[in-house]
């Protein structure tokens, strides 16, 4: 069942503006769900909605089913299931410092008072911010306001966290973050995002609506709805207009929709032609052998015959080359867990394995980073960014909390099912295992 | 570093700031009450003095941040002292100024009265000094919830406190916005701008407060803002019967020295 439902939802605003205009969507539970829209597109308005706040001139909002009712008692019961974080976090913190503001929502649930207190403090510790507890708002960043916000409707732990905006106004870096956040909050909750920003739906949301001016325009996955947003006012996701633009060049293996960078690329490689750099004078329809290093192809003269590369042109110390089967990658994956993580043990395991990049999956791994000076990658993508690095004969390693290992492996896999795969190689308090 | 920095780090870090806050609000109010109250100057300055040993000694303020924040009232104190004399009349003259035409007459009764005017400014400032610098604003609300003040009050003093910062943000924001635009650049203009700020800043706060109220819904507001007190310094006896001792003996020296007069 749809935790949240609207049928032909309208509402006009007082002034007369018509902002919806028979909207039909759902809330699937464990969904990261995204409203794309441009400004004035109806988003915010139908969060406003999905909480009770405004009530459908015509139509109707489903709460588990039922058609939601305004009385105190029903919108209460509401509420407590569905959190709404506002697009402006000075909106919606009025008390003196983060704590209270966070122990607001708990209280009018009418919690005891120890309750209260464990919820914030699990609250602020998902949300990264334990150490601002007795600051007062005004002292804080946009980007720790917006925490504190967040923070604020954890609290009351709902089963679906609604988001107007939640990127607005972040620098890029706080907004991979932001999304590395969200990432993480999804593992437990349905997430909805009202957003314009179209590469960040593209790739973060599992199911997508385009509202344009009051009414869905398009719904589905996102690789089904994003051609088409261009009705929208809206550009098209850059990676999928790279790789059009591609495509249509002859350059990338068509029929591929990429959903992100390493799709993208992927898609470029498994045309099966590389540019590899040559130290021997190579000849057109020589048979060479290819080898992978650090960031570089090299071909070298295979007189032998048996390998499956063949020179098409001869550069100045370059040549184009056929790669039908694959070049066997050098580089590795390895995935640290960070629990009992051991500052010496993981120095020494970078040595060892001569680790060129290390990049870290979930807010946890990255905050043991900062703490314990590591240098990191840039954030977002990490299990991508580690696999482009491997192909490329890169020592990759991913920091990463133990219980996403099994299922990074498996996505590991997915990403590269019918190819020659990189090693990946999970690294234990020294002990390793294949 | 903004002042509200400072401020606030203060009141976190300072030693006093374990102390319960009811006890330092008390201590605070009742040597207002008594400088308001006093007809000697003697009391008041008593109290300057205990409240400046208290804030530099026992909560640790650095001399140079507590003699800044000082030169604000001083700085109004001083031309009243100044100046004062010359405007009561009646009494024994002390000094004659002759200025072009004009004779001007400074009594003794009018020194009393200056007199008396500054070391109330400066004992009630450095009361609220002890306040600000010693209690973060936080605590001051849970005090004056606990001291049965009426809970639309504490409300109405929390909300604004909250909201007067994203008021001057937004204000600044509207000043630079008009400044670039040469809004200021005349007289006339200046006006017309301030005016146009004015309202304007008038009409988002309500805008805000909608938005504001929405969000307070949306985590089940009903009627009341409730909120946890964490880890709040509690009374204790010994500190209670200090203070309360304190402010006995200033109403007593308050009322003992009732006709001492300075000069």
């Amino acid at each position: 069942m749809n935790i949240l439902e609207t049928r032909e939802l309208e509402y006009q605003y007082p002034d007369g503006t018509r902002a919806l205009r028979g909207v039909s969507v759902a809330l699937r539970t464990n969904n990261k769900i995204a409203f794309v829209g441009s400004n004035g597109a109806g988003k915010s308005t139908l969060f406003l909605h999905f909480i009770g706040i405004l009530r459908p001139s015509r139509g109707e909002v489903l709460f588990r089913g039922k058609t939601l009712r305004y009385d105190k008692a029903s919108l209460l019961s509401l509420r407590r299931s569905v959190g709404m974080v506002f697009q402006n976090p000075d909106d919606q913190l009025f008390a003196p410092t983060v704590a209270q503001d966070v122990s607001f929502g708990p209280k009018n649930l009418g919690m005891s008072e120890a309750e209260v207190e464990a919820r914030v403090r699990r609250a602020l510790k998902i949300a990264g911010i334990e150490e601002l507890a007795d600051k007062p708002p005004h002292l804080l960043s946009y980007g720790q306001k917006k925490r504190v916000a967040i923070a604020g409707v954890l609290a009351m732990e709902p089963e679906v966290l609604i988001l107007d905006e939640p990127l607005a106004g972040l620098d890029p870096a706080g907004k991979r973050r932001f999304i590395e956040f969200l990432n993480d909050l999804a593992k437990r909750k349905t997430i909805a995002v009202a957003t314009h920003d179209v590469d960040f739906a593209y790739e973060w949301a599992d199911y997508v609506y385009v509202l344009h001016r009051g009414k869905v325009v398009a719904e589905g996955e996102p690789k089904e709805v994003f051609q088409e947003v261009t009705r929208a006012n809206l550009s098209p996701p850059r990676v999928l207009e790279f790789y059009e633009a591609l495509a249509e060049l002859g350059l990338a293996t068509p029929g591929i929709q990429p959903s992100n960078m390493f799709e993208l690329v992927r898609s470029v490689a498994s045309l099966g032609v590389r540019v590899a750099l040559a130290e021997d004078n190579l000849k057109e329809g020589e048979a060479v052998s290819l080898e992978v290093e650090k960031g570089r192809i090299l071909a070298k003269p295979s007189p032998g015959g048996e390998a499956s590369s063949r020179v098409i042109k001869a550069l100045d110390g370059r040549v184009v080359v056929s790669a039908n089967g694959n070049i066997p990658p050098k580089g590795k994956v390895y995935l640290y867990p960070i629990e009992n993580f051991d500052a010496l043990a993981f120095r020494e395991a970078l040595a060892k394995h001569e680790v060129d990049f290390v990049a870290s999956l979930g807010s946890e791994a990255r905050l043991l980073a900062e703490r314990e000076g590591i240098e990191l990658a840039p954030e977002g993508a990490a299990l991508e960014r580690c696999l482009l690095k491997a192909l490329a004969g890169y020592y990759a390693l991913l920091l990463l909390p133990g219980s996403l290992i099994e299922e990074t492996v498996k996505k590991m896999r997915s990403y590269l099912s019918g190819t020659a795969q990189p090693e990946i190689e999970i690294l234990r308090d020294g002990g390793d295992e294949a | 570093m903004h002042i509200e920095h400072v401020l606030e780090s203060y009141a976190h870090s300072g030693r006093l700031s374990s102390v319960a806050p009811q006890l330092k609000l008390l201590l605070a109010g009742s040597a207002l009450v008594t400088t308001v109250f006093s007809t000697s100057p003697v009391a008041p300055i008593f109290i300057f003095l205990a409240m400046s040993t208290a804030l530099l000694l026992l909560a640790g303020i650095p001399h140079r941040v507590y003699l800044a924040t000082l030169t604000a009232p001083a700085s109004f104190t001083l031309p009243v002292v100044l100046l004062m004399p010359f405007f009561i009349a009646s009494g024994e003259p002390l000094l004659t100024v002759k200025l072009f035409s004009h004779t001007f007459v400074a009594t003794r009764e009018g020194l009393n009265e200056a007199l008396l005017l500054a070391s109330r400014v400066l004992a009630g400032s450095a009361s609220l000094f002890f306040i600000i610098f010693t209690t973060p604003t936080a605590a001051i609300f849970a005090a004056m919830r606990s001291l049965r003040i009426p809970a639309l009050f504490v409300e109405m003093c929390m909300l604004i406190y909250r909201f007067l910062f994203v008021l001057i943000d937004e204000a600044e924001r509207m000043l630079k916005a008009q400044k670039i635009r040469l809004g200021y650049a005349s007289y006339r203009r200046s006006f017309d701008s301030f005016a146009l700020l004015a309202s304007n800043l008038f009409l988002r706060s309500y805008l805000r407060s909608e938005h504001a109220f929405a969000a307070l819904e949306a985590r089940g507001y009903r009627g009341n803002l409730e909120f946890s007190e964490f880890g709040r310094a509690r009374l204790n006896l010994s500190g209670t019967l200090l203070v309360t001792t304190f402010s006995a003996l200033l109403a007593a020296l308050a009322y003992v020295t009732r006709n001492l007069e300075l000069v």
